[in-house]
């Protein structure tokens, strides 16, 4: 079975530039636009590279992701 | 008012800065640039949008004299060159509040210094009234920066777009009519900045599918009274497809590795390959980056220094990193003096290029048949790779 991957935000280093979510709107979304937030857990098979994208492009690295 | 006019009571203003040569203190300027604000004058209210650079707030000042009051300044972005006079323009106009992003609202503050209490947020898709005109705003991020939005002028069908569809071009030319001298520029405007923010360009650029836009009116540039030249331009640019085309930048100390980029070249184009050769000890890097929007496939020609590569390559190479073009496939080719570790130095800068990597093809000193060989199989490689590229997603 494929294995399933978490994303998780770091609420205390997120500066809220909103790049993840414009990388990938399905897994990250701006709350209030001040901080992104994870709105699909686990993520999907299908937004795995974006979200991995996401994650390499965020430009204070509060994005870890696990699989 | 004696401005451009670009629609009823909508006015271009700014600067023309036909000798600026570098931007950022890294982009070259060809043909210099301008910095647009522009002037809307609605039955009740006017509004300012955008101001100039930093370094020339009284050529600003100078052509508001006939303006008279000004109601609203509304900041697209917080950087200098678009916001630098604004501080200016707010010591002169007592009364006038600043209207920009949340982001935006902070970052003024922090780059200008400005009171936030001169500055008002206003959110995505909130609208003021001037009377007979509308604003409303739209937020862009990522064209340029997080905090970076638009001006949609409703009755007018105007978007002022900042840097959004902008280009680095000094002209006395209002409109962008002439498509092939605005076109380069408008691509290696877009290559520079908003490469690397491909999905969120491609986000703003659905945003203003929406509207039934007339005209683009960027913050540098002239303005396009055919939006939708642009707006193919840029979905063209940011689609995930390149095309049959490769990049290779080269550095030859000795005229080995220009050999082999020679051969190199001559092979890729009989195979119906692309090919745009740079030699970067002369290279314009904005006409790198401008190739790099398109390009399949990047190969670097290096020679050895010590025991890496030339350290121009190490620039392109960080340049191209930085930029996350779409190339789909990299490779290295090079001559070195006794012993190279070239490959490994290039593979370890560009960590951000999702690439397949070719062989290499190394050569000691000149390069000889069976390295002209190597070089005609990374040719075929490269062709047959690029004949599945209108396939691939």
């Amino acid at each position: 079975m494929e294995a399933t991957m978490k994303a998780i935000i770091d609420k205390n280093t997120c500066i809220g530039c909103g790049l993840c979510a414009s990388d990938c709107s399905a897994v990250f979304s701006m709350t209030d636009d001040t901080i992104a937030v994870v709105i699909a857990d686990p993520v999907p098979a299908e937004h795995k590279e974006a979200a991995r994208l996401a994650a390499e492009n965020c430009p204070v690295a509060a994005i870890t992701i696990t699989n | 008012m004696n401005f451009p006019q670009i629609a009823a009571n909508v006015w271009k203003l700014g600067v023309t800065d036909w000798d600026r040569r570098l931007f950022d203190s890294l982009i070259p300027l060809p043909d210099g640039t301008s910095y647009n604000a522009y002037l809307v004058r609605g039955s009740e209210k006017t509004v300012l949008l955008d101001t100039v650079d930093t370094a020339m707030p009284d050529k600003l000042l100078e052509q508001l004299r006939e303006v008279g009051s000004i109601d609203y300044v509304v900041a697209h972005h917080a950087e200098q060159d678009h916001s630098g006079a604004l501080p200016a323009v707010l010591a002169n106009y007592p009364a006038a509040i600043a209207l920009c992003s949340n982001k935006c609202k902070p970052m003024l503050a922090d780059h200008l210094g400005l009171d936030e209490k001169r500055i008002r947020a206003v959110a995505d898709r909130e609208t003021v009234s001037l009377g007979d005109k509308t604003l409303e705003f739209v937020y862009t991020p990522w064209v340029h920066w997080p905090e970076t939005m638009s001006t949609w002028l409703r009755e007018d069908r105007i978007l002022f777009s900042c840097d959004f569809f902008g280009s680095h071009m000094a002209t006395t030319d209002v409109f962008a009519d002439d498509r092939a001298r605005v076109y380069e520029a408008a691509k290696r405007y877009y290559a520079e900045i908003m490469m690397p923010f491909r999905p969120a360009v491609r986000g703003n650029i659905a945003k203003i599918d929406t509207l039934d836009v007339a005209l683009i009116a960027p913050s540098h540039g002239p303005v396009y009274r055919e939006p939708e030249f642009i707006i193919a331009a840029y979905k063209d640019w940011t689609s995930e497809t390149p095309k049959n085309e490769v990049v290779l930048p080269y550095v030859s100390m000795h005229g080995s590795t220009r050999k082999m980029v020679e051969h190199l070249v001559q092979a890729l184009s009989r195979r119906g390959v692309t090919v745009y050769q740079f030699d970067l000890s002369v290279t314009d890097i904005g006409r790198l980056a401008i190739t790099l929007v398109d390009a399949a496939t990047v190969v670097l020609g290096t020679p050895t220094v010590h025991v890496g590569p030339h350290p121009l390559i190490f620039y392109a190479s960080h340049l191209a990193n930085a930029l996350r073009p779409k190339v789909k496939y990299a490779s290295i080719i090079g001559s070195y003096g006794w012993a190279s570790k070239a490959v490994e130095h290039i593979a370890a800068l560009i960590p951000n290029l999702k690439v397949e990597v070719l062989d290499p093809v190394l050569c000691k000193g000149l390069p000889r048949e069976p390295d002209f060989a190597a070089l005609d199989r990374l040719a075929s490689s490269i062709a047959l790779r690029h004949a599945t590229l209108a396939e691939s997603p």
